[in-house]
């Protein structure tokens, strides 16, 4: 037998629902404010190719001797040229309440989603409006990029931009060991201080890690084994013997830093930015 | 406010004499929200194998095992196939009926409704219990995102994916997983009885 309800009750919550609601969208009104003029501006980087980490399998070919060693194209696409801020997200968020730090489903961010905000819709100081926003998860990142149109960067169109076109890469690559060797900041640094590379875009190093859309591409040993044997020199097993620059250190780690992630993680060094394919 | 709802249901489904499929009871608990740590929370886009659009939440009300596959290839995917299949035949005919089998495409390109309907009549698998789902790229990387798949195009157009065989409770959230190939899937089947005998 189902409990009968109380109609008085019903009519009481449905009351006080209507008051909160009512609240709510007060709030929501005053709390709203105009897009202003701080949409990431997004920067044009031609085509070219680039050589990955890892190189890619020759699918008709088992053995690693036998890969192909060939660059990878890159068609022409736009990135922004910003990391994404606490005050792009906190617009998001206003906007779209399924994505606050209370309202999120647990399958899409874990529990320390946003955990640096003061509460759904406030940071904690003002200064903070500034810096990348971090303790995002892939979900949470990919929906603020379709929000705005846009897409998460794929693996090659990042690696692709910060190669820069090889320009300073000796000089690029002491940067990011030494970034790599320091500690992580208590407070991360405002975006933009530092000068662009070649295509105008910042922060690519030196601040967080990123998400990218496909993160979930980079497999290690036997993941990729698509035929179930036990062909351990394919991948990461036979790392440097499949790297394409076997000194590329820093290549290598962030190729190992993605593809240990999952899409619900979030962490205080990891944020994200968009970018868009060419309109053909 | 939440519980008396559920309460209610639950005292239905009490009242109701053990493992008897209940329609009823089924339809009124699809209207409940969904579990925060449901995959059906992704509002991703599908087609079926005979061309209905569908989310995920189709699939919501009985237990589900999920995998992703790819009909092109000529290593990986037989093996996907007989895996999920052996799960079935583990499971008795009555028990095979609370289940469904979901298998998404990775290929959005070549694994059409079309050649899913052929795929699924090559195999000769059920098509009361099988669903064959094809969706766009982006669905398909949230999908394998929900499933924690990785995958990768290869030039060639073919994939590289790691294989994960995935048991959902009723409600859509991930219960047990059965990751790589020719594993012995007596820990899945028991997932499954499990489940079913809620």
């Amino acid at each position: 037998m189902q409990r009968k309800r109380d109609p008085l009750a019903t009519f009481k919550s449905n009351q006080r629902l209507f008051a909160i609601s009512s609240i709510a969208l007060l709030l929501g009104l005053v709390g709203f404010t105009p897009a202003y003029g701080g949409v990431s501006q997004q920067r044009f980087i031609p085509a070219g190719t680039y050589v990955p980490f890892f190189i890619s399998r020759d699918p008709t070919k088992k053995s690693t001797a036998e890969t192909v060693r060939k660059p990878t194209p890159v068609p022409a696409f736009w990135m922004d040229s910003s990391l994404v801020t606490n005050k792009d997200f906190l617009e998001f968020v206003k906007k779209h309440r399924d994505w606050r730090r209370s309202q999120i489903a647990r399958v899409f961010a874990d529990e320390s989603y946003l955990k640096h905000w003061r509460s759904d819709v406030v940071l904690n100081k003002p200064a903070d409006l500034d810096q990348p926003v971090t303790n995002v998860s892939w979900f949470a990142a990919a929906a603020f990029c379709h929000s705005r149109d846009k897409e998460l960067p794929t693996t090659d169109q990042w690696e692709y931009a910060i190669e820069d076109a090889g320009r300073h890469s000796e000089d690029v690559k002491k940067k990011i060991l030494s970034w790599y060797s320091a500690p992580n900041p208590k407070v991360l640094r405002e975006v933009k201080q530092h000068s662009p590379n070649g295509y105008g875009i910042y922060d690519l190093y030196g601040l967080i890690w990123e998400w990218t859309q496909d993160f979930n591409s980079a497999m290690i040993g036997s993941e990729l084994r698509s035929d179930g044997t036990k062909d351990e020199n394919l991948f990461c097993g036979a790392g440097s013997a499949s790297a394409t620059d076997a000194s590329d250190y820093v290549k290598f780690m962030r190729y190992s830093f993605r593809s240990s992630l999952r899409a619900d993680y979030t962490t205080a060094n990891l944020g994200f930015r968009c970018a868009r394919e060419e309109k053909k | 406010m939440k519980l008396i709802p559920i309460l209610g249901l639950l005292a239905i489904s009490v009242s109701l004499s053990g493992s008897v499929y209940n329609q009823a009871v089924a339809d009124t608990l699809k209207n409940l929200p969904l579990k925060s740590r449901s995959i059906y929370q992704s509002k991703s886009q599908w087609e079926t194998q005979d061309g209905d659009k569908t989310g995920l939440e189709k699939l919501r009300g009985k237990p589900v095992v999920a995998a992703m596959i790819y009909t092109s290839c000529q290593a990986s995917c037989p093996l996907m196939m007989s895996d999920l299949k052996a799960i079935e035949h583990g499971l008795s005919v009555d028990e095979r009926n609370g289940v469904q089998f979901a298998a998404f495409a990775f290929d959005s390109k070549k694994d059409t409704p079309n050649q899913l309907k052929s795929f699924s009549e090559k195999h000769g698998v059920s098509l009361a219990r099988w669903t064959f789902f094809h969706g766009s790229p982006s669905s398909v990387r949230e999908l394998a995102a929900l499933l924690g798949v990785k995958f990768k195009q290869l030039e060639d157009g073919s994939f590289d994916h790691s294989n994960a065989i995935s048991i959902l409770d009723s409600e859509g959230v991930i219960v047990r997983q059965q990751l790589g190939l020719r594993q012995n899937p007596e820990e899945s089947i028991k997932t499954l009885q499990r489940l079913l005998d809620h």
